[in-house]
């Protein structure tokens, strides 16, 4: 047994169902599925379809206007945040291009390119950073001198050069090796990965012992001491005594008198000072 | 629908309001669209003479700093004749001056005809070739601190720049003169007088 009432009320009938027969219940369901059209011809019901063509018209129209409204003024305002664009950038490339005529005229009064000059004024640099006299060598010299105040010089040769082997006195700057060099102290080719300067000053000089006593030992000795002396100084980079008043190798043949007292007492140094790049 | 269903005069209407929204709409867009591509076109334009503009703004802006930075060195490189023509005579007028004012007992010159130097270590020059005249300078000196004076002298009032190369010192005695014209020290000296110019040999004209 089933409460018409309640099912009225489950399928969503509103009104209370008073009867115990289903009549309402069956024709509220009749009514709420839309029934084909079973009856009528194309004729009768073309009406019905013009109204929803016209629907259609009504609803694609709007739909329609709406596009294009809404498409053609993102196209409008695009176009005119471009047009805003373009006139800053107008005014910005007309002021640069004011400005940049200005200061071609005056470059292109200048005797040579602007790069030219950098590499001009550079060059001075460059050339200044090598620029040597031999004042530093002559001060390094003394300084050495101030302790061995018997050494006398009576010549020095100097030169600047970028190899430190460098020939004094003229000749093929890479004939190094000097004839008559002695070799006691080591007198050295200098290599010249081994070596932080860029620039050489090269010095060698003749000196002699004043009131020299025949005491050729104690000669070497202080001769060796004078050039240890010099090595220890700032920016020394080699210091090669190259004759010594005394040719003691075995290969040089060597002679004198043992009764003459006092001998000769000549040698000569040579000084290789080096400059560093202080940029 | 077949077309002889259809009664006109109820749809003519909505379709004449239709065909008008279509067209206004295609119109609008159209427009629109054209008028974007338009501007776009124009502002590409002028974006592009916009950055040539300011790029070649900005490289005469560069060569205008250079030209700050450098060009009053290099007119007084000119005035100076490291850069040009070289000074010669200046050089000739300094030595004396600078031997007086030293009280040098002796000084005699010579220099050479200018030429190509090749100062052996790296130096880019560009456009620019390194000429050097050798000057030979001897010097009679009363000690070795006349030579440093000499050199500071040139340094200060020479119009050029010079570097030495090679130097020669003797004794003249075995015994040390104390009188200021006394010659103690003999030196000979090389001395490079450094001169800038144009490779191709063409003139630094300055206005």
């Amino acid at each position: 047994m089933l409460d018409v009432d309640a099912l009225a009320k489950k399928c969503g009938i509103v009104d209370q169902v008073r009867t115990p027969f289903s009549d309402k219940y069956f024709a509220y369901q009749l009514l709420k599925n839309k029934s084909k059209n079973c009856y009528a011809t194309r004729k009768e019901t073309r009406y019905y379809q013009m109204r929803q063509i016209n629907k259609f018209l009504r609803v694609a129209s709007l739909v329609m206007m709406l596009s294009g409204v809404v498409w053609g003024g993102l196209n409008v305002l695009e176009g005119f945040v471009y047009r805003q664009q373009l006139r800053a950038d107008d005014q910005k490339a007309d002021f640069y291009n004011a400005r940049y005529e200005v200061a071609q005229e005056r470059i292109s009064a200048l005797p040579i390119d602007p790069a030219d000059l950098k590499v001009v004024v550079e060059s001075k640099d460059v050339l200044n950073t090598y620029k040597t006299d031999p004042v530093d060598m002559f001060k390094l010299i003394s300084r050495g001198l101030d302790t061995f105040s018997d050494i006398q010089i009576s010549q020095i040769q100097w030169a600047a050069n970028i190899n430190p082997n460098y020939k004094l006195g003229g000749g093929p700057s890479n004939s190094t090796i000097e004839d008559g060099v002695q070799n006691v102290l080591g007198f050295s080719n200098i290599s010249d990965t081994e070596t932080g300067y860029i620039y050489y000053q090269i010095a060698q000089f003749n000196a002699y012992l004043e009131n020299f006593d025949g005491d050729y030992r104690r000669a070497l000795n202080t001769i060796d001491k004078f050039a240890e002396s010099l090595r220890q100084q700032d920016s020394v980079h080699d210091v090669s005594v190259v004759t010594l008043p005394l040719d003691i190798r075995s290969e040089a043949s060597l002679q004198g008198s043992a009764k003459e007292s006092v001998g000769k007492s000549n040698f000569s140094v040579r000084v290789v000072l080096g400059l560093k790049d202080e940029a | 629908m077949k077309r002889d269903d259809l009664d006109w005069s109820v749809i003519k209407p909505h379709s004449i309001i239709f065909a008008l929204v279509l067209l206004l709409s295609a119109g609008l867009i159209f427009g629109s669209w054209t008028f974007k591509e338009d501007m776009l076109h124009e502002y590409k334009r002028n974006k592009a003479r916009f950055t040539s503009i300011s790029q070649k703004y900005l490289a005469v802006d560069e060569d205008e700093q250079i030209i700050r930075q450098y060009y009053p060195e290099f007119i007084a490189l000119y005035k100076k004749g490291i850069v040009g023509r070289e000074h010669r005579l200046n050089w000739i007028e300094t030595l004396r001056a600078s031997s007086e004012r030293i009280k040098l007992p002796g000084l005699t010159y010579g220099v050479s005809p200018q030429e190509k130097y090749d100062p052996g270590f790296n130096i880019n020059l560009g456009k620019f070739a390194l000429f050097s005249s050798t000057m030979k300078l001897n010097i009679s000196m009363l000690h070795e601190g006349d030579l440093s004076r000499l050199i500071k002298d040139l340094n200060e009032h020479a119009e050029g720049m010079f570097t030495i190369t090679e130097c020669t010192f003797k004794r003249s005695g075995k015994t040390f003169i104390e009188r200021r014209d006394a010659t103690n020290i003999r030196a000979d000296c090389e001395l490079q007088w450094l001169n800038i110019r144009m490779a191709d040999g063409s003139e630094i004209k300055l206005s």
